[in-house]
């Protein structure tokens, strides 16, 4: 049985005062964003831990920022108010049009941000710790070949009926894990490769086009592989990630996002060739007042450029 | 000295969201029965993190922060303690949510708050030099036995209680209330066992009575006893709980029960009327039905005419706090049952209720400023003058 490469535990990284003189020592600067959408429960406990251990106390991170792409909630208000710098998507880059989706919010943080290294975490996580970032964050800082780490974690799963055991991370295992095994089996070390906590170096990051979609991460570690080869993807271990369960549906439109960038990569890449269109419209089936319907839903299956072709980038940051 | 206490009191403000970000983390932790329980290994481990060395973990778990690193603590210390702990809640339960107002979640008014307070009080004092000093002591309380509720303490007590010369307990909310009298307090828990049926084995069984009757009769007889109104006791039937199972019923049913009053003497006759009454329905019903004694805190006025009550007056009046005297908590009533003199204050404003407990997060900072200003009064500095 083959162990697992690349891959460490939070704990080796919990010495708060040595990463921040590697940091110091390095020269870099490091960014946190958080993509959100109605986050309001979840998101200033987020901000609140996150900002004060790794920035008030230990001053690893540089910047804390909020992507949101359109909450009706009070979640922009409340993480403002909790110190993070918010910013509204659709505002940033104008002129590119703006598009809804988690991937979409990642690409445009990557021109707001000015750090060297940037964390992205989800902002519905429940337990919240500081060891969502330092974890990340240390394995990149003490490992120079390292370019881009994922996290992976138990994930018990909140819901009315409390915690339970299991669950989670169906996606993965139901289709992610087989495409992986049958295309690319080299990323198959990859415990979690869906997870929303990761970090990267902007030099990587700014080199790789990004679904606007949910077919962000898989098209990440598909091209970092492609290009660097999979020695550069790290993964860290978090122990538990609690969040709120996601429903089959949404569940569903999730794979066809995955599955979409997974073909178009395969086919980008000449190990697929395609005799007709894909599509992309979700198509799943309702019962409603007793009868079986189609629901079809309109999946965007946009994939923004690397920022670096943007020019606007390169002269913000003078590449 | 007091250049010192001036300079900290400057970063109060800043303190607030440490405290609140160390209270998200504590009430998340999976509490349980571990060698080292999680909030000790919590604690400990942000002690360590934050460079405060001065503190030994006891058998019993208590976490003392103090000058100096010796099995006691100095003689005439100023103890500032809380009690940890929160496992009768669920974690689910427990996950803070906050909307900048406020922060919900079961056991954060209840022991989240107040444990990260005094964790980063002590993380501020530990670093200033002040506790070697002046002889300052934090406890945090190991979390009281179900079947024994102040064995920690006590046992803390035992050790150092001759060399407390005050003692301050800490609780999430009630900012404005100084408390500072105990009600007298009997805690039992009080079990009975029957035989075993099966609703369906046999309809003349149904006469007979099972752990629940036996103690819901209990109960209501201690109820209906007519109590003089001068003797203010009161029975507070806490909880009933029973081994009740699909179609079983139930032959295990324990009630935990308190009977309080502010008189000792119509206490002690209250404990004896309880003690005869399950006698005589034990016989009655041909049943046994245990009484165990869980914890004993008699009523205590000692502090009624101390004179750090007008000097926190003072201080509330100072910070535009609306004062307010009330009881104590157990733990604290338990120190001043052991003729040690202790107050309570609250951090912060909230509530906790059956559904719902919260605290507001705005008053936060005057929750800590007034401890600093308590601490500097007792330390016998001149800095609270200036409040």
């Amino acid at each position: 049985m083959d162990g697992l490469k690349n891959t460490f535990h939070h704990s080796d990284f919990s010495d708060l005062r040595r990463s921040v003189d590697e940091k110091e020592r390095q020269g870099l600067t490091i960014s946190l964003a958080l993509p959100t959408l109605n986050e309001e429960r979840t998101i200033g406990k987020e901000i609140l831990v996150i900002k004060s251990e790794l920035m008030d106390r230990f001053p690893l991170l540089d910047e804390i920022a909020v992507i949101d792409s359109g909450s009706t909630d009070r979640t922009m208000e409340i993480a403002a108010r909790f110190g993070a710098h918010v910013m509204e998507s659709s505002k940033i880059l104008p002129e590119y049009g703006s598009y809804k989706g988690k991937g979409e919010n990642l690409w445009k943080s990557l021109f707001m941000l000015r750090g060297d290294i940037i964390v992205w975490i989800d902002a519905d996580i429940y337990n919240i710790h500081p060891k969502f970032v330092y974890g990340l964050l240390g394995a990149l800082l003490f490992n120079p070949g390292m370019k881009y780490v994922k996290a992976f974690y138990e994930r018990p799963i909140s819901g009315q009926e409390g915690m339970r055991t299991s669950g989670g991370g169906r996606v993965t295992e139901i289709l992610t894990r087989p495409v992986f095994s049958t295309f690319f089996p080299e990323l198959a070390f990859l415990v979690q490769p869906l997870s929303g906590e990761y970090a990267g170096r902007r030099e990587l990051l700014e080199k790789l086009p990004f679904s606007v979609g949910y077919g962000v991460e898989i098209g990440h570690l598909l091209d970092i592989a492609r290009m660097h080869g999979v020695d550069v993807i790290g993964q860290v271990d978090l122990d538990t990630r609690i969040h709120r369960n996601q429903s089959i549906r949404a569940l569903s439109r999730m794979s066809f996002a995955l599955l979409n960038t997974v073909i178009r990569r395969l086919e980008s890449y000449g190990k697929l060739e395609l005799k007709d269109r894909i599509f992309s419209e979700h198509i799943a089936i309702n019962l409603k007042d007793g009868e079986h319907v189609l629901e079809r839903t309109a999946m965007e299956s946009v994939e923004r450029p690397p920022m670096i072709d943007v020019s606007e980038y390169r002269e913000k940051f003078g590449r | 000295m007091e250049n010192n206490l001036r300079a900290l009191l400057g970063r109060v403000p800043g303190m607030r969201d440490s405290i609140l970000s160390d209270a998200v983390i504590y009430n998340q932790l999976s509490f349980g029965k571990r060698t080292v329980p999680a909030e000790v290994e919590f604690i400990t481990s942000k002690l360590d993190q934050r460079d405060v060395g001065s503190y030994r973990v006891t058998e019993q778990n208590n976490i003392i922060v103090s000058g100096s690193l010796s099995d006691t603590i100095d003689d005439k210390s100023l103890l500032v303690f809380v009690q940890m702990g929160n496992g009768r809640f669920s974690t689910a339960d427990r996950f803070i949510e906050t909307d900048g107002e406020r922060a919900y979640g079961s056991g954060v008014a209840e022991s989240a708050l107040a444990v990260s307070a005094l964790l980063n009080v002590a993380d501020m004092l530990a670093g200033s030099g002040l506790m070697t000093e002046h002889r300052l002591a934090f406890l945090f309380a190991a979390p009281p036995d179900s079947s024994e509720r102040f064995t920690a303490l006590e046992h803390f007590i035992n050790n150092n209680g001759d060399r407390i010369h005050f003692a301050l307990e800490l609780n999430g909310i009630g900012l404005g209330s100084i408390g500072y009298r105990s009600v007298g307090e009997y805690t039992f828990d009080i079990i009975s066992r029957t035989t075993l049926m099966d609703i369906t084995d046999n309809p003349a069984q149904i006469d007979v009575v099972s752990a629940m009757d036996v103690l819901t009769e209990l109960a209501s007889r201690l109820k209906s006893i007519g109590w003089p109104s001068r003797s203010g006791v009161f029975i507070n039937i806490a909880n009933i709980r029973s081994n009740a199972k699909l179609r079983k019923i139930p032959n295990e049913a324990i009630m935990r029960l308190e009977l309080i009053s502010s008189d000792n003497e119509h206490m002690e006759f209250a404990k004896e009327l309880l003690t005869h009454t399950v006698s005589k329905l034990s016989r009655e019903l041909r049943t046994h039905i245990g009484v165990r004694e869980i914890a004993h805190v008699p009523s205590n006025i000692m502090m009624e005419n101390n004179p750090m009550l007008s000097q926190i007056l003072s201080i509330h009046k100072a910070l535009h706090l609306k004062s307010k005297l009330t009881l104590i908590n157990d733990e604290a009533a338990y120190l001043l049952s052991r003729d040690i003199p202790a107050l309570s204050l609250g951090i912060t404003t909230g509530e906790v209720s059956v559904d719902k407990e919260y605290i507001d997060i705005a008053p936060v900072n005057t929750g800590v400023r007034q401890l600093f200003y308590v601490l500097d009064r007792l330390l016998g500095h001149g800095c609270g003058r200036e409040v």
